[in-house]
């Protein structure tokens, strides 16, 4: 199946459609944290197995 | 200690990972509410998931978030973890799956779109799209992590293993749960801590009904029962479901929509101020979903074109409960009848509602 390109209308409907949805999630808890988070959840298991810690992760859309 | 601190102190002996991209994410193997904008899931390297956290309550975005909660959370599992790890069970893996590989985008991709950024809705979209356009989806498919309202229970928003208040009639009072217990383990989630935790043993419960264990604690005493669920226990108000990005994938559609009128454009056009109406800015005429806004454009519907009534309910509290009550409630190749306002005339319009 072929799909074609997304019109520029469709990109800017899909961004005010969902605008309402990511514009009402304004909490991230941990926002003023210093956490030193890392990127890499692959390194990031290899890291805890060795310490024998457990994982934190956060998914935080960014949009 | 200062309330920032609170997080950074719970959080430092854990391995921290903030995920803004989900296109490398094993999809298979890691999963959570894909449509939330915050998330987080506290687990062993082995990929054992002890917690999930960061549910949205339907009346607020930000309802079950907060920085205490969280901190509280991390501090709770670290015994739960080292006990694991004496002894850890690793579940069996799935087949791996990037997001990045599940076959619509690479559709996309091969079609010559630029994907930057695979958001977390957009594994629901890909999961969706990739069953083709005559996936008909069953209750499991539609309603994703259930509210624990489906089951009589409400959970307090800091302690949220505290049952709150219990809905007479329902699973959780028949299984004798009061408010004030603090839920234990419920179905597949072996400790339950999070509102995420109780959605998660929902979500995995078949909509079919059926018995699902729960055990909680109430004056230091834990209990056991099973919540019997009815055949379709899952379903809910579409006001509730309005807010979900994956509602857009669920067919039928109305095939167009627009913005809410404002007050002051209702009092123009005569419309009551307690009634809903919107005006038509777009038809669906792009990509493999034009059939959507053909009907209704065949139908007579225009942009500009003001709905103030469809199929005869006229009380939405907003646009996204329109789609959701559409996608929910109607079915697909139902004559619906709309009302619109156009010139200052009103036009009635029929069409059969599109997949």
């Amino acid at each position: 199946m072929v799909i074609p390109p997304i019109p520029r209308h469709l990109a800017k409907l899909s961004v005010s459609l969902l605008l309402p949805v990511f514009a009402s999630a304004q909490d991230d808890p941990t926002a003023d944290s210093t956490i030193p988070w890392q990127q890499d959840l692959a390194a990031a298991r290899a890291q805890a197995a060795e310490r024998h810690a457990p994982l934190f992760v956060v998914f935080r859309c960014e949009r | 200690m200062g309330r920032e601190s609170e997080l950074d102190t719970a959080a430092a002996d854990y391995v921290p990972v903030r995920i803004t991209n989900l296109a490398e994410l094993d999809v298979a193997n890691l999963r959570f509410d894909f449509d939330l904008t915050f998330a987080a899931v506290l687990m062993h390297a082995d990929g054992t998931v002890y917690h999930r956290y960061g549910s949205r309550g339907p009346d607020a975005a930000d309802g079950y978030l907060s920085l205490s909660s969280l901190a509280q959370l991390l501090r709770d599992t670290l015994p739960e973890h080292r006990e694991y790890d004496r002894a850890p069970k690793p579940p069996a893996p799935a087949a791996a799956q990037r997001a990045i590989e599940l076959p619509w985008l690479q559709q996309r991709l091969a079609a010559g779109q630029k994907i930057d950024c695979v958001h977390c809705h957009t594994v629901n979209d890909a999961e969706f799209r990739g069953r083709g356009e005559r996936f008909a989806p069953d209750d499991d498919d539609v309603y994703r992590f259930p509210d624990p309202a489906r089951v009589g229970i409400s959970l307090d928003r800091e302690h949220q293993r505290r049952v709150t208040a219990v809905r007479d009639g329902s699973p959780a009072a028949e299984a004798g749960i009061v408010a004030g217990d603090e839920l234990l383990a419920l179905g597949a989630q072996r400790s339950v801590r999070t509102l995420a935790d109780v959605q998660w043993a929902l979500h995995h419960a078949p909509a079919a009904g059926g018995a699902l264990p729960i055990a909680w604690r109430r004056d230091g005493a834990e209990q056991h029962s099973v919540l019997t669920l009815p055949a379709g226990w899952k379903r809910c108000d579409p006001a509730d479901f309005a807010w979900r990005p994956y509602k857009w994938n669920l067919s039928p559609a109305p095939g167009f929509g627009g913005p809410a009128l404002t007050a002051a454009e209702k009092r123009r056009l005569g419309v009551a101020d307690d009634r809903f109406a919107f005006r038509v800015n777009y038809l669906v005429d792009w990509g493999d979903r034009a059939n959507r806004g053909k009907a209704a454009r065949a139908a007579g519907l225009q942009k500009g074109d003001v709905v103030v009534s469809f199929a005869g309910k006229d009380d939405f509290a907003s646009v996204e409960h329109f789609h959701a009550w559409v996608r929910l409630t109607r079915a697909v190749g139902e004559q619906v009848e709309l009302v619109v306002l156009r010139n200052g005339e009103r036009h009635t319009l029929r069409y059969a509602l599109p997949r």
